[in-house]
């Protein structure tokens, strides 16, 4: 067997023996939010009735970011859920809004390089993470003073 | 699903699908009596590392809807 084959083979052993793998999974919750939230452009006041946006006025916008850490491979987070109500609460409450309309949840980025951190991810102490954002439009109705 | 370009022999598979859940394409279909509502949202991120090997990494949002009759609810008029 030559020295070249050797070394690729002891390469790739090292490689594979240094392989790793971190992240998080983590709820997402809004239960105490006061305001409804819709992921569409549409939402519905209390008897059923829908606005869209030829009846709703943006008055700002929503932005909230929370990182949680998991541990184990992904297989503990803690805490396991992340409630988004307090801030969603202030910044609706903030812009004089209503609701928030055309909510996303996105996996923002920041996360890549502590869950794919060489050598130090296959240990199951290592920490990742996931970094959750929420965004939207913050509404009220036209023609309805605060 | 992202396996990031390596110089050299490696994976170079890309899958750039959009992040993220609006319900925009939810509620395209949805008639005017009822909604969808969302539970169960959960948001995962992890990455798979072999140095100078692989680089696996993928994040994703999932959540269960539930169709849900709105009290009250009118469709428009003709």
């Amino acid at each position: 067997m030559s020295l070249a084959l050797i070394t690729r083979a002891l390469l790739l052993l090292g490689a594979l023996g240094a392989s790793g793998c971190a992240g998080a999974r983590v709820n997402v919750t809004a239960d105490r939010a006061r305001y409804p939230l819709s992921l569409s452009p549409v939402v519905r006041d209390g008897r059923g009735r829908p606005y869209d946006a030829a009846s709703l006025v943006k008055v700002g916008w929503l932005d909230v970011r929370k990182t949680t850490p998991g541990f184990v491979y992904s297989a503990l987070t803690v805490p396991p859920a992340r409630d988004f109500s307090d801030e969603i609460n202030a910044q609706v409450a903030a812009a004089g809004g209503e609701a928030v309309v055309g909510l996303t949840v996105t996996v923002a980025g920041g996360c890549g390089w502590l869950n794919g951190f060489p050598i130090l991810n296959a240990l199951p102490v290592w920490p990742g993470c996931v970094p959750v954002r929420l965004t939207g439009d913050i509404v009220r109705r036209r023609n309805i003073l605060p | 699903m992202f396996f990031l370009p390596l110089p050299g022999p490696g994976l170079r598979v890309a899958d750039d699908s959009q992040l993220g859940i609006s319900a925009d394409r939810l509620l395209a279909w949805t008639p005017c009596l009822d909604d969808l509502q969302l539970s169960n949202v959960s948001a995962h991120s992890w990455q798979v590392t072999a140095p100078f090997l692989i680089y696996i990494y993928d994040v994703f949002v999932e959540a269960d809807a539930t169709e849900v009759l709105v009290p009250g609810a009118s469709c428009p008029s003709p």
